[in-house]
């Protein structure tokens, strides 16, 4: 169809040299893996990562996926990664609660042992007891 | 004939020169030189004064060109054979001038000091045999209206100078002076420069001062100039003294108190750019002078004008105008020129100083006026000016005043024009009409003056006045038709030139658009070939394209060959016209060889012809111009619009194509990056699934290994001390019932047997009271010592049965405070009923209830005195570990703090914080120090205390009396508890321990495990046999706490680094 709107328009420029202005074909880029429909991969991860508690439990409400991965230079993250890097207490200890796995390790460490090393105290606390 | 503007100028003025040299012959001849024409003859102090005239003249034109200034040399030379000595000077001083002039001109004065002192030497002999010959007229003749001396008076009356000609002798002519002599040099150049160039600056005036003065005057002025004056800086502060402040302004804004750069010479465009940016300030205000603003044009006025009628006090306000007059714009041609076409006006104002006010009043003689003129301006009252000016109240004096007056203004007024002409030949028409005008005007008024005429009775000056007025009038009409056939012969010229430039853009234009069109069909045919599917469009495209381009081709050689049509045609019409611009030129030459007999009214005639030639031609000019040019624009409009038309349909279309492809490329990338996403993801997803499984397979069999031991460990224990305990209660109820009757003696050995195997643990395995013990050397041959020990054993047992028994009660009794050190001691129930088992079995032995003595009971007290204090320095040894860690935090302190102490010293005014950060530090570190390293040995003590509660399932033996269970254990724990009872490996269910096996101490537990493990049992003593060992096992363990840690740092900073990365990401999108 675009072919056929695109050659019309040329025969119609080398014709008469009045070329009508054809409407520009805009590709759609294919949506991303998608945990649920409408919220794209990440969304969670940022939110979190964001501090915006609300945010998360509106996500999530809405079916995003609590252990979603996201990818950034070849390092698989997740919304719980991505609060406790941030610092993020609240939102990695609600994401927690939630069922979200803490059983992930950065160079071999723990997410138990890193919120320590954050001094994330209560969240260390409440990965051991998850464990 | 065209006539250079030098040589036109020449032929006026020395036509001028050989009109007064006639006349003079004219009166000589009256007189010594030549036979009188008329009856009448001059005095000899007339016919002195005639030659002063000339020579006044002479000097006045030196700022004339120089082959004038020698041309009428020349005139003069030939008056008189008697006078060549004044020839002489006028001609040798006049080329000094030129070069000096020269020097001013070029605004190089450095020059100055390249003169050989030959040169000077040379200056100082003429300007002695001129004084010699002049000095006893010129004395009374001298500048108008006063006693100013001359350069040679000065200069011949100063001692310094002759010193100075001597001095220079002495050194080498091509080298330039010593520095020690340079200012004195400097001096002398530049008084002869100033006085030359008829200025008298301050300095000039000191030199006069010092030359009529005494020895005890030029003391004074030495003293005054040399060692009084501000000298801020080398040889220009010491002339700063000399100058008038704004002169010092003047030299301050130029030379920024750099010696070398003011006499290295001061560029004309400098001072021009000082000027505008100063036109504020009265005394700087050289542009507004410029302009015509009235103030300021009254302040050169008086510099230039009024300093002739005049005391040196005037001099100093001259001073500074001197070298704005004189060195930019009167002295030099190229500056003054500079500055009229910077500055359009400045011709103006030379005009309007001509024709100032006080300058007609001069010529009208009418004094009175000046007075009032200068008095109404505040120059000083008229009275005294009018005493100034005639205090030599003369016939003679004023006589020579008037004949001062006229020639210096007939001079200046040629001068002015010819200068005029010179510099003002952009604007000649108009201005030198109305100039020409004005200076007939004067002249005849000055002619018609009947004082004039009585006083210049014999000079002919209306004769000299007429002719010169004739001639001006005569070469500015010449002038003025040369200027305008030139300037019609440029018109064309330029009119010819902006065709061929335009036609030559016009073909550039033409050749550039179709070079960018063939570039543009290039590019969409390339881009037509790369789209196989699209490549018959785009052919009918570049098709259509090209028709347009090889119309516009077509049209661009139509344009062209219009073009040349029209400059054919324009090349006919320009011919024709100079054809008959020559032919008016010719009859115009015509017209001037003859012009001693045709009338003014052929004159008039040619003039009004030429002037309707030249509107005729102009306004034609102007028409074919403007058609040619409103014709070809259109036609260029059009061509452009085309090619815009054609270019926009082209992008047009090459942006559709690109558009395609680019979103066809862009679709194949991201569903290739998106595969290419999945993929990855699947396999990292599979990768952390087979780990996750290997993991857990592998946690799930240490676990079960784990579990297994410690199961194992449990029922070992549990059985071992069952049974241990079994035996005990046995034994001690043996005793029991043994209380009332005398055991036998081997029941005895066999209790004590147990109760020492017991206490030494080799059996038991419980070594806690070897270490309470044997350090108090209580040997066991001692405690199997009756009558020694069974006061002590007695007291201790009752003791401890009463602690023991307050665990029911749970009050401690009063008694056992006493003994309340001893708490802490682990375990001591066996302790406890040990040594009350003890103290019964002896008490119940008859035989030694009457071996206590006196000496026994002290020596049993002094076994507890040692006990107590070996005890108190027992348990500072158990906390070993600790003190040995925070030994370490302090040493790490105390050398960071050193540190510290070191950049603070290199630089006490440094801040903590950039202190810190030249540590690479941040404050946090610093004041979090303590609280981490607390921290981390808090950390660490729970870690070695789960360490050892792990070490303890290996080694049971080692588990109790470790300083880090006194530490781990809370105060709810105190022995007796159950939590006590049960042991340390009950206390694997408390939950700081399962936390920190869980999380914090899981690499430091395998550490330990791996230390512990990699030791022979039989050498590893764990607990405090060996302090030092221990001591070395908590360093250890302390730093790999500390790798771990940072470690976990790193991982934490990369786990942080990711998730910046993955939100800055996630944000852009």
């Amino acid at each position: 169809m675009k072919k056929i709107i695109y050659l019309s328009a040329l025969v119609s420029l080398g014709a008469c040299m009045k070329y009508t202005p054809v409407k520009k074909v805009v590709v759609v880029e294919p949506p991303r893996t998608q945990a649920k429909p409408g919220i794209p991969v990440g969304e969670l991860s940022l939110t979190a990562g964001l501090g915006d508690l609300e945010g998360v439990k509106k996500l999530l409400a809405e079916g995003a996926d609590l252990n979603e991965s996201v990818e950034v230079d070849g390092v698989i993250l997740n919304p719980l990664m991505v609060a406790l890097a941030e610092g993020k207490e609240d939102v990695a200890k609600f994401l927690v609660a939630k069922g979200a796995r803490g059983d992930a390790t950065v160079q071999g460490y723990s997410l138990g042992e890193l919120a320590l090393e954050s001094e994330l105290n209560s969240l260390a606390e409440l990965l051991a007891s998850k464990k | 004939m065209r006539l250079n503007k030098i040589q036109l100028l020449s032929f006026v003025l020395i036509t001028g020169g050989c009109t007064f040299t006639s006349s003079v012959e004219k009166g000589a001849t009256k007189t010594q030189f030549r036979k009188p024409s008329s009856q009448e003859s001059l005095d000899p102090e007339q016919t002195l004064q005639k030659h002063f005239f000339a020579l006044r003249l002479l000097f006045d034109f030196e700022k004339s060109p120089l082959s004038l200034v020698a041309a009428l040399v020349e005139k003069i030379d030939g008056v008189s054979n008697d006078n060549s000595q004044i020839l002489e000077f006028i001609r040798i001083e006049s080329a000094l001038v030129s070069r000096l002039g020269k020097a001013v001109s070029r605004g190089t004065w450095k020059v100055l000091p390249r003169l050989t002192s030959q040169d000077f030497k040379t200056i100082a002999a003429l300007a002695k045999r001129a004084h010699d010959l002049v000095d006893p007229q010129i004395g009374t003749l001298g500048w108008v209206g006063h006693s100013q001396p001359t350069i040679t008076e000065r200069w011949l009356f100063d001692d310094r100078t002759k010193w100075i000609l001597n001095d220079l002798d002495s050194k080498d002519d091509v080298n330039p002076p010593p520095s020690d002599n340079r200012f004195r040099f400097y001096m002398f150049a530049y008084s002869i420069l100033e006085e030359m160039q008829g200025l008298a600056p301050a300095l000039a005036h000191k030199f006069y001062e010092l030359a009529s003065s005494n020895d005890e005057k030029k003391a004074d002025f030495e003293k005054t100039v040399f060692s009084e004056l501000p000298r801020p800086k080398g040889e220009l502060a010491r002339w700063e003294g000399y100058f008038t402040p704004v002169t010092r302004e003047f030299l301050a804004k130029f030379v920024k108190d750099d010696t070398d750069a003011y006499w290295n010479g001061i560029a004309a465009e400098n001072a021009i750019d000082w000027f505008n940016k100063n036109a504020n300030t009265e005394n700087s205000g050289a542009r507004q002078s410029f302009l015509g603003i009235e103030p300021l044009r009254e302040y050169y006025l008086k510099a230039t004008d009024m300093h002739r009628a005049s005391q040196v006090e005037y001099h100093r306000d001259k001073g500074f105008l001197s070298h704005l007059s004189s060195v930019f714009f009167v002295r030099t041609q190229i500056g003054s020129l500079k500055l009229e076409l910077a500055h359009p006006g400045a011709g103006k104002f030379i005009y309007d100083l001509v024709r100032s006010y006080s300058m007609i009043a001069l010529i009208n003689t009418q004094f009175e006026k000046v007075y009032d003129y200068y008095a109404s301006r505040g120059w000083g009252k008229g009275q005294e000016l009018q005493t100034i000016v005639f205090k030599t109240d003369t016939k003679n004096e004023i006589r020579n005043l008037h004949l001062q007056t006229l020639s210096g203004v007939i001079q200046n007024l040629w001068a002015s024009l010819a200068q005029f002409h010179t510099q003002t030949e952009f604007a000649y028409t108009d201005l030198t009409k109305v100039y020409v005008d004005d200076i007939s005007r004067l002249t005849r008024e000055m002619l018609e003056n009947p004082f004039l005429q009585k006083e210049t009775k014999g000079l002919s000056v209306e004769h000299i006045a007429s002719l010169h007025l004739s001639l001006a009038e005569l070469s500015a009409t010449q002038t003025l038709m040369t200027k305008r056939i030139t300037m019609v012969g440029d018109q064309v010229a330029v009119l010819t030139e902006n065709l061929a430039q335009f036609r030559k853009e016009v073909l550039a234009e033409l050749a550039a658009t179709e070079s960018r069109l063939s570039q543009q069909v290039a590019a969409v045919s390339q881009q037509v070939t790369g789209v196989s599917g699209q490549v018959a469009g785009v052919s009918d495209q570049v098709a259509g394209v090209s028709g347009q381009v090889n119309s516009v081709a077509e049209q661009n050689k139509d344009l062209r060959q219009r073009v040349e049509e029209i400059q054919t045609q324009l090349g006919k019409q320009s011919q024709e016209l100079q054809n008959r611009i020559a032919e008016n030129q010719n009859k115009l030459d015509g017209l001037m060889t003859d012009y001693k007999v045709e009338s003014e009214e052929q004159i008039q005639k040619i003039k009004s012809e030429l002037a309707d030639d030249r509107d005729k031609f102009k306004g034609f000019l102007n028409q074919q111009a403007l058609e040619q040019q409103i014709a070809l624009t259109e036609q260029l409009a059009l061509v452009a619009k085309t090619l815009k038309e054609t270019r926009d349909e082209l992008n047009f279309g090459a942006q559709v194509v690109q558009d395609e492809l680019t979103a066809g490329a862009q679709q194949v990338g991201d569903e290739l990056r998106a595969g290419a996403r999945d993929l990855k993801k699947e396999s990292l997803d599979f990768v952390r699934r087979v780990e996750t499984r290997v993991l857990e397979e592998e946690m799930g069999r240490q676990n079960d290994q784990y579990n297994r031991q410690m199961e194992e460990y449990l029922v070992t224990v549990r059985e071992q001390e069952s049974s241990e305990y079994i035996d005990f209660v046995e034994n001690i109820s043996a005793c029991a019932q043994m209380e009332s009757r005398a055991l036998t003696q081997s029941q005895f050995d066999n209790c004590f047997s147990f109760l020492k195997n017991r206490i030494s643990g080799k059996n038991s395995g419980i070594d806690y009271p070897l270490r309470a013990v044997s350090p108090l050397n209580i040997s066991f041959e001692t405690l199997k010592s009756p009558l020694r020990n069974l006061s002590f054993w007695s007291e201790m047992g009752e003791s401890w049965a009463s602690t023991a028994g307050a665990k029911t009660s749970g009050k401690w009794p009063r008694r056992a405070k006493k003994f309340d050190k001893y708490r802490d001691l682990p375990n001591p129930q066996v302790f406890v009923e040990a040594t009350r088992a003890l103290s019964k079995l002896l008490r119940s032995h008859p035989k030694f209830a009457t071996q206590v003595d006196e000496n026994g009971w002290n020596e049993v007290k002094n076994q507890i005195a040692r006990f107590r204090d070996l005890s108190r320095e027992l348990r500072s040894v158990n906390s070993a570990p600790i003190l040995a860690a925070l030994d370490e935090l302090k040493t790490h302190e105390a050398s960071f703090f050193e540190e510290l102490n070191s950049v603070y010293n290199q630089n006490p005014k440094i801040e903590l914080r950039d202190a810190l950060k030249k540590l690479k530090i941040s404050p946090r570190t610093l004041f979090g120090q303590n609280v981490g390293e607390i921290s981390s040995l808090r950390a660490y003590a729970e870690s070695y205390a789960a360490c050892l509660g792990l070490a303890s399932v290996t080694f049971p033996n080692s588990r109790f009396f470790d300083p880090m269970f006194s530490f781990y254990w809370s105060d709810n724990r105190r022995p007796g508890t159950d939590a006590w009872l049960l042991g340390p490996a009950k206390n694997f269910s408390d939950p700081t321990i399962r936390r920190l096996n869980g999380e914090t101490t899981q690499a430091l537990r395998s550490y330990v495990q791996a230390q512990i493990s990699a030791q022979p049992e039989e050498e590893f003593v764990f607990g405090l046999n060996d302090v030092g060992q221990d001591v070395e096992v908590s360093r250890l363990v302390v730093e790999k706490f500390r790798t771990e840690k940072a470690k976990i740092g790193e991982a934490l900073n990369f786990l942080k680094t990711s998730s910046k990365s993955f939100l800055a990401n996630a944000r852009k999108k």
